[in-house]
């Protein structure tokens, strides 16, 4: 069975949820083995044979991990040489995006980026599904030239714990001068919300211009469903929420299980960054608002008095 | 991809450059930090609308446009062999696309003094707590 390399997303070695799912999807095209670049092992390996990996690749040294994309890459592109992968799967952040490009022109590999599903085909091909224009199209696609290497988005499976053997193989490896630039010098930290990671999370609430500026009521409703907290491009540029929150085309896209909409008109832009999540629900007190073109379930009123009530409704219901 | 074919460092997101002696400087707003990148020129970069606000251009700036040159290359001009660019070079292919079906829409109620338990007791139909 061909190995399938996987890039594990991680932070000192506490393993992020889209890893887990990457290495599901990694199971239905050959044999699982992640690629666990800078320090954590100890941490990691538990995690990682959990969902499937049979080996765990590690590299830490301060070459690779004091500079930014391309020292993994080249990490990545030796495995590939070494180890003639069936594909390599890679998360779709920013980040990811960026040594899966560098990857792909090191090896001559084409490259899928944004997938919501991948499938083995025959061959030992790969066949990604892409969610495109917004989400209005999905587009299937296979790679036709060199190690199939491709970024999946969060939430596009389940992860499955089923597992793996995860045999440690330490990697060493020089890294070229040329790769060694672009490096982090100073961190700022932001305060932990305690909230799930936006587009990661299994339920988003998100507030918009209707808050008028409170998002307490959103806030407490989210926290009734341990979701993320989401905001339009007008409550963030009202400055009422970062830009890191702002869900829509000039901000993220997310498709959680669950994303529900206050006091958001859902004007295109908006939708384009949300409009795939599997149940959509609204509050708005415009009974015309586009957002309720979308709904699986809307309530026309007042955020204000809709979402305490049920916030203290699905309280009540979890005690 | 581009940075790699050059050879040059990527310093890419950023709300915030500048420029000192062979240096860019960028800050990055992240998820869960704000981080400061360097990298040395010549690199690629690229930024996020966070970065500015643009200039309008001046009425002088719209006719000077109409006389400025646009240089235009040929793959020949480039030394590309036509072969390795284009749908019968490209490295990954589409194989269907589709529309997405249109979502049907839902129910909506009207809040009377109910809207939000009516909200909670769809959310528990739904398995969502």
């Amino acid at each position: 069975m061909a190995e399938i390399l996987v890039l594990v997303d991680h932070v000192d070695g506490a393993v992020r949820k889209t890893t887990f799912e990457l290495l599901t999807i990694a199971r239905r095209l050959g044999e699982p083995s992640a690629v666990l670049v800078g320090a954590g092992f100890d941490v990691a390996k538990d995690a990682l044979a959990q969902y499937g990996a049979e080996k765990i690749y590690r590299v830490d040294s301060a070459e690779v991990t004091d500079y930014l994309v391309a020292p993994t890459a080249e990490v990545l592109a030796a495995l590939v040489a070494s180890a003639a992968p069936g594909a390599v799967l890679i998360s779709s952040s920013p980040e990811g995006k960026e040594i899966a490009a560098r990857l792909a022109i090191k090896t001559g590999s084409g490259l899928l980026t944004d997938a919501v599903d991948v499938q083995a085909g025959e061959g030992g091909t790969v066949h990604t599904t892409q969610s495109v224009f917004a989400g209005g199209y999905m587009v299937q696609a296979t790679v036709t030239k060199g190690t199939p290497i491709v970024t999946i988005k969060p939430n596009s499976v389940a992860p499955e714990a089923v597992s793996g053997a995860a045999v440690d193989q330490q990697v060493e490896i020089s890294i070229s001068q040329g790769a060694k630039t672009a490096r982090i010098t100073d961190s700022q930290p932001r305060a932990a919300s305690g909230r799930p990671e936006l587009t990661e999370a299994a339920i988003v609430v998100s507030g918009g211009r209707g808050t008028a500026g409170d998002f307490s009521k959103v806030e407490e409703f989210a926290d009734s469903l341990g979701a993320a907290v989401g905001a339009s491009r007008a409550a963030v540029d009202a400055g009422w929420y970062p830009h890191s929150s702002q869900v829509g085309q000039t901000g993220k896209e997310v498709s959680p299980q669950l994303y529900v909409a206050a006091g958001i008109s859902g004007a295109i832009q908006h939708r384009a960054g949300m409009q795939t999540s599997k149940t959509i629900i609204a509050v708005n007190k415009d009974a015309e608002a586009p957002i309720f073109e979308l709904v699986d379930f809307g309530v026309v009123g007042d955020l204000f008095t809709v979402l305490p009530q049920a916030t203290k409704a699905l309280n009540a219901t979890k005690a | 991809m581009l940075a790699e074919r050059l050879g040059l460092p990527q310093v890419t997101l950023a709300s915030e450059l500048t420029v000192t002696g062979g240096t860019v400087t960028i800050r990055r707003d992240g998820d869960l930090a704000s981080v400061t990148i360097t990298a040395s020129l010549p690199a690629v970069v690229s930024v996020t609308d966070q970065i500015n606000e643009p200039r309008y251009p001046s009425f002088k700036g719209i006719m000077a446009a109409k006389k400025k040159p646009v240089q235009t290359w040929s793959l020949a001009d480039l030394g590309i062999d036509p072969g390795s660019v284009g749908l019968a070079g490209a490295w990954t292919k589409v194989k269907s696309f589709a529309k997405r079906p249109p979502r049907a829409v839902g129910q909506i109620v009207t809040d009377e003094g109910e809207g939000g338990t009516k909200l909670a007791e769809f959310l528990s139909a739904q398995k969502f707590i």
